[in-house]
């Protein structure tokens, strides 16, 4: 032994020099480990090696006391046997000479864990120190599993996806739907760090001697540390499977700078790498090339048909009633279906089981109240809010020349609540309900109004530690109106879709596996219009538009498999089928002739419950992650999902007159594939971040419309409609500075987003059935958001936003027919309207950070559109006064637009 | 839905000056299109055929530049074949007596410019048409007053129509009206500019003269009393949502407004037209309507290309406007002052000839009673 030892000095000098010398050449550590099954330790295999081989072993034999072999490693390798064996420990080996090894204690780990520790401290984060086992009952090369729940410290909810990041060996688990989470690691010690977004991040030190559980309790952050926030999205940027996931901070969007002062999910969302918009306010976002109504947007689990109020200038989601927002916009996971190009899912507060308490803001617009607090200490919860806009003293204070004004109302209001009650700790049962309503109102003139109702019920039940479900029953229905009550020409158009759903939802977690699967069903029924004169003397003609109905139904399975530490692989598949059912009438068109108001030969009936016409659709779902060192990591994501349901607009923004049109007889549903790669890296000790990912985006049967078409109330809406294909393809990159005082990101996107439709007549094509850029191909996005902490208590926050101008179709000249003069319109989306670009910056001024204190109080002072660019709201056609028409923009906000909103807390 | 006052609310909402402007759209000059305005009705001809080229953006309509010395031919599938005279710089005409429209039968016009290029129009048949039975109106208030005192939306009359559809084949029509009033001016009054004041200055068609600085009557005036010639602005075709068993009932085909100068005398004359069309020509007026009226909306559809059927035959150029075979039923009305609900107001001076009011004529309709 003692001869080992001065060999081993002797060696140790040489060393130096050697430093860098592969050890993986084709060497004796190839040679198989024969021996290795006759003996008990390492330090016997190694005497055994030693005897069979022409190799040498330098080391201490205390280090390697506690190393047993337990398997049989004869048919290994000495390089393999060495690695597993070493693993987690602080040994390592050097290969000299082509025979001599070197075992070396290599301190890196000890030192890495003890900077980690010092920087959370620093940071003023959480530590705590756990330990499992002893270091001296431990095996050096055993690996143990940890295991456990995360929760919120609140109301003991799970925290569903937060991430258990160990520090030490750049490994991280997500917890599952119960917030439970699984990691195996080597013995030894190590750092584990829990983070969810909005919750502050614990860091544990853990003597990880023998397997265990962990369950760790996450308080919600009390004041606004961006660290932890950030800290927590740049695990998961690296850590999640998911490529094109994106979670978003509720607390960084209620300190963005917001229009009028209304904190904007949706707004925020648009300033997201991929994520588009066609005007100033328009509501709904276009993601990756795609339309408005491709995106799913899922409240507590039921999908909202409308996301505006006013026409898109707000949306209608309260920020203090929500918890957590995800949006997907690639590698979208099988359990989502129905929309092709995003998933946005927002899931709402449940109340604190423990004390009441509130929170609010008051705007210039409107004003938001949010309490919630046990109905029943530890057992019942409750949490409502409400937000509504005031009285019209915005519209009144308005000089216009507009008479209309003066007497014109707009009004909405948005409202939550959920009750939840635990009837254990395994089972729970949570009524959630959500309405939107908006009127707008020129007097003598149309009123619209439009809303949204959801209601769903929801059961939550861990079956067995490692297999829980979720049972959802709901209802939802969307529903606008436009009223005239002009007496010669008044009419009352109502449009309603009513959609009753049910969802069954089961998650399996087993070892390197997570299992999900499940079934959703959803009945449509659609009022697609009814036209009725609003007085007996109005001229309007009653009309009542054929009601139809559908069902969707889909299963669903996916796995996500943790392959090893580096490679994470999910996939899925969804099983969609969609059929549209009776009673209804299918016109019939001359077969051969396209598909004209003229060309009807006959009706087709179908009685109550028959089916119309079915389509099916199978939908593979597959994302990977490499995780190529600590710091970065790739990811490829390919989907294809359906989209059985239509909005129906020859506008490029959604208004609330827009229809939505299910799939059936003539309109087949619409089918996406996208594939995305990515490659995430932090650098600088994580203090920034960057990622480059591409995208190629094939979708069958989009919708257009013919020139001239008439949608609203057309009972034969296929003549007027046309199907084609699209593609849209792009590279998205970001690179954001995440620690510090001064943080931010700048995104910039390269896109385009093409159509072609071409039928078999000219008629039926559009642009010849060349292909031409959709409403929102917008090639260069530029996004530039930051934050600046002036002290801990004040902030300097912006965004700066750049778009290429969408594609329009514009008259190209003029001449008269007949004494009728005509615009002569270029071919579709050939020319651009102006770019687009606006920088906003608020001022937030935070209230004390005491951690126990009564109220809590927050001013935002919002500048919006700093310079006052003029950005297009709406292009329109007006004569020059001679008979030609020329683009007009209407850019709504026109100037500067300052707003100060106060939020509290108690 | 008057939208135009949504756009109001809209800005308002804005709080302060959201505002419309002009805006340049980078696009290439198409001014050197030709654009055709050619029709043949089995109305009795001369039928007329424009050739002109269109107008840039920057332009006015009403000038526009005609194409000369072009060789027009319209023919039918019947083996009749008509060379068009050039009867003013860009007018093409049949000749009194010459080709006959007739209905089934299918025309094509062709044009081969002074150049040498040859354009022609595809086939255009001519459909039969239904009568038109009746015509009817009611007076409409649609005037409002702004504080500010203006008044945007002008009173006037609907013109309702009831006519025959066809018991088989397609219905396609244009329905188009035309109106016409009577007015008077007073070229004799018009006055120049001189030092110390204005000095009379009659226009000699007025039949006054100056004589020894007074202006004295010498002979009848030709410009003093005009028939003036009111257009639709906004095409219509026919919907098959009016149809109830082979008829159109009361369809309203024509607003009519009232104003100093359309009721100046007691009467104005409206006459409506059904006309027949085939599938490219209703598709071309189709497409035209909606143009029209999604003008002022603020979620204006984006207008679609009013597709022609006249092309170059050595393909590449595009040409504008269209020809269309139409068979022609019509009637007419006219609509009596006296129905308006209040007195129009005083008469509308205007010291000019009264040949300068819109599309006019001083020779008295044949119609006009």
């Amino acid at each position: 032994m003692n001869k080992s030892y001065s060999r081993l000095r002797l060696l140790l000098l040489t060393l130096i020099t050697l430093v860098g010398v592969s050890a993986f050449s084709q060497s004796i550590l190839d040679q198989k480990a024969v021996g290795a099954n006759k003996v008990k330790t390492l330090t016997a295999f190694l005497q055994e090696f030693e005897s069979s081989h022409p190799a040498r072993f330098y080391f201490l034999e205390s280090w390697l006391e506690k190393i047993e072999l337990e398997e049989n490693y004869s048919d290994q390798t000495l390089r393999e046997v060495l690695d597993e064996l070493f693993l987690g420990t602080e040994l390592n080996y050097i290969l000299l000479n082509e025979h001599d090894i070197v075992l070396v204690k290599d301190p890196t780990q000890a030192i890495q864990r003890k900077n980690i520790i010092s920087t959370a401290q620093q940071e003023r984060k959480k530590i705590e120190q756990i330990l499992l086992g002893t270091s001296t009952t431990a095996k050096a090369n055993k690996r143990v599993l940890l295991k456990g729940q995360i929760i919120d410290s609140k109301n003991q909810t799970p925290l569903v996806g937060s991430t258990i990041q160990v520090r030490d060996i750049s490994l991280v688990a997500i917890s599952n739907q119960d917030g439970k989470y699984e990691v195996e690691v080597p013995v030894g010690e190590h750092i584990l760090s829990i983070s969810y977004v909005n919750y502050e991040e614990k860091v544990i030190e853990v003597g990880a001697f023998e397997s265990g559980e962990i369950n760790v309790t996450l308080e919600e952050m009390p004041t606004l540390l961006e660290e932890v926030v950030i800290q927590d999205k740049e695990a998961r940027e690296i850590a999640t499977s998911n490529i094109g996931l994106t979670q978003l901070s509720m607390k960084d969007i209620k300190k963005a700078p917001s229009f009028l002062g209304e904190v904007d999910l949706i707004k925020q969302i648009q300033n997201l790498p991929g994520v588009t918009t066609a005007g100033e306010a328009a509501s709904g976002f276009n993601v990756r090339g795609g339309s408005v109504d491709q995106n799913l947007v899922l409240y507590d689990g039921m999908p909202v048909f409308n996301s505006s109020h006013v026409f898109g200038f707000f949306s209608t989601f309260n920020a203090e009633a929500i918890r957590d927002v995800t949006f997907y916009r690639g590698g979208i996971p099988a359990e989502f279906g129905g929309r092709v190009s995003s998933v946005l899912e927002i899931n709402s507060k449940e109340g604190d089981f423990e004390k009441w308490n509130g929170s609010g803001g008051v705007g210039m617009l409107s004003s938001n109240l949010m309490f919630n607090g046990p109905l029943v200490k530890d057992k019942t919860s409750l949490a409502i809010s409400m937000r509504a806009n005031y009285s019209n003293w915005l519209i009144r204070a308005v000089r216009t020349n507009y008479v209309d004004l003066q007497n014109s109302s707009v009004f909405f209001y948005d409202g939550t609540a959920k009750l939840t009650h635990k009837f254990s700790n395994k089972t729970k049962l949570t009524f959630s309900g959500y309405s939107s309503h908006d009127q707008f109102r020129l007097a003598g003139d149309s009123s619209y109004r439009w809303g949204n109702l959801l209601g769903s019920l929801r059961l939550d039940h861990s079956i067995s530690p490692k297999l829980a479900s979720s049972f959802i029953l709901g209802y939802g229905s969307y529903d606008y109106e436009v009223l005239d009550d002009d007496p010669a020409t008044g009419f009352n158009l109502i449009y309603k879709i009513t959609y009753p759903s049910l969802k069954a939802d089961f998650h399996y977690q087993s070892g390197r596996h997570k299992l999900a699967f499940g079934i959703q069903s959803v009945y449509y029924g659609f009022n697609p219009g009814t036209l009725k004169p609003s007085s007996s003397e109005s001229n309007i003609k009653y009309i009542e538009m054929a009601k139809q109905q559908s069902i969707e139904t889909a299963v669903h399975v996916g796995d996500g498999y943790t392959i090893n530490e580096k490679l994470y692989l999910e996939g899925g598949v969804r099983f969609s089928l969609f059929s549209a059912m009776g009673p209804g009438d299918v016109n019939v068109y001359t077969p051969g002739l396209p598909l004209e108001s003229i060309s009807l030969i006959d009706t087709l009936n179908f009685s109550k419950g028959k089916k119309i016409k079915s389509y099916t659709g199978v939908e593979p779902r597959l994302s990977f992650r490499y995780t190529v060192s600590p710091s970065s990591s790739i990811k490829i994501g390919y989907n294809r999902m359906y989209q059985y349901l239509h909005l129906i607009t020859n506008t490029t923004a959604i208004t609330p007159v827009d229809i939505w049109q299910p799939s059936g007889y003539y309109f087949k549903p619409q089918m996406a594939d996208q594939l995305s790669i990515g490659y995430f890296k932090n650098f600088k000790e994580k203090r920034y971040e960057a990622f480059a990912e591409v995208f190629y985006k094939k979708l069958t049967n989009i919708l257009d419309f013919k020139d001239g078409a008439q949608l609203i109330l057309n009972p034969q809406l296929e003549t007027d409609l046309l199907q084609g294909t699209g593609r849209a393809y792009g590279i998205e990159t970001s690179i954001a500075k995440i620690i510090g005082r001064l943080t931010g990101s700048i995104n910039y996107t390269y896109s385009r987003s093409l159509r072609t439709i071409k039928g078999a007549t000219e008629e039926e094509s559009i642009n010849k059935g060349v292909e031409y850029p959709s409403n929102f191909d917008q090639p260069h996005i530029l996004n530039l958001t930051w934050k600046y902490g002036i002290s801990r208590r004040y902030f300097f926050t912006g965004n700066f936003t750049y778009r290429t101008g969408r594609p329009i179709t514009t008259p190209l000249s003029g001449f008269s027919i007949d004494n009728v003069s005509v615009a002569n319109f270029s071919e579709r989306n050939q020319y651009r309207i102006p770019d687009y670009h606006r920088l906003d910056v608020a001022f937030v001024m935070e209230g004390n950070h005491k951690r126990k204190k009564f109220w809590d109080g927050t001013w935002i002072l919002s500048i919006y559109n700093v310079y006052a660019r003029r950005n297009p709201y709406t292009i329109f056609f007006k004569d020059n006064g001679n008979g030609i028409l020329r683009p007009y923009q209407l850019s709504v906000i026109g100037t500067v637009l300052p707003s100060l909103t106060y939020s509290f807390k108690f | 839905m008057r939208v135009s006052h949504l756009l109001g609310l809209l800005l308002l909402l804005i709080i302060t000056d959201g505002c419309v402007e002009e805006i340049r759209i980078k696009s290439p000059d198409v001014s050197f299109q030709l654009a055709v305005d050619a029709v043949i009705t089995d109305e009795k001809g001369p039928y007329t055929v424009n050739i002109f080229r269109v107008s840039n953006l920057d332009s006015d309509l009403d000038k526009r530049i005609p194409i000369s010395l072009a060789k027009v031919t319209i023919s039918d599938d019947a083996g009749n074949s008509e060379l068009l005279k050039e009867t003013s710089l860009g007018v093409y005409q049949t000749s009194v007596g010459g080709l006959q429209g007739t209905v089934g039968r299918t025309y094509v016009l062709k044009i081969i410019t002074k150049d040498g290029k040859l354009y022609e129009s595809s086939p255009e048949k001519l459909n039969p048409t239904g009568a038109i039975n009746n015509l009817s109106y009611d007076f409409e208030f649609r005037e409002k007053v702004r504080p500010d005192g203006t008044i945007i939306g002008a009173n006037g009359f609907n013109v309702y129509m009831d006519a025959n559809s066809l018991p088989v084949g397609e219905n396609l029509y244009r329905w188009k009206w035309t109106g016409t009033y009577e007015i008077e001016t007073f070229p004799q009054l018009k006055t120049r500019n001189a030092e110390g004041g204005p000095v009379a200055d009659p226009l000699p068609c007025s039949g006054y003269e100056i004589r020894n600085g007074i202006s004295v009557k010498h002979e009848v005036c030709t410009c003093c009393s005009c028939w003036v010639t009111m257009f639709e602005g906004t095409p219509m075709v026919s919907d098959d949502q009016f149809i109830t068993g082979n008829k159109f009932n009361n369809v309203k085909v024509a607003f009519i407004p009232v104003t100093r100068r359309t009721f100046y005398y007691d009467r104005f004359y409206v006459s409506v037209k059904q006309m027949s069309l085939s599938r490219t020509a209703f598709n071309f007026w189709r497409v035209l309507q909606t143009q029209k009226d999604g003008a002022s909306s603020l979620f204006q559809p984006p207008s679609g290309k009013v597709r022609g059927n006249i092309f170059a035959k050595d393909g590449g150029e595009e040409v504008q406007g269209i020809f269309y075979a139409s068979s022609v039923q019509e009637k007419s009305i006219f609509i009596e002052k006296s129905r308006i609900p209040y007195t129009v107001q005083a008469i509308d001076t205007l010291k000019t000839s009264c040949r300068f009011v819109g599309v006019s004529t001083n020779v008295k309709p044949s119609f006009w009673r």
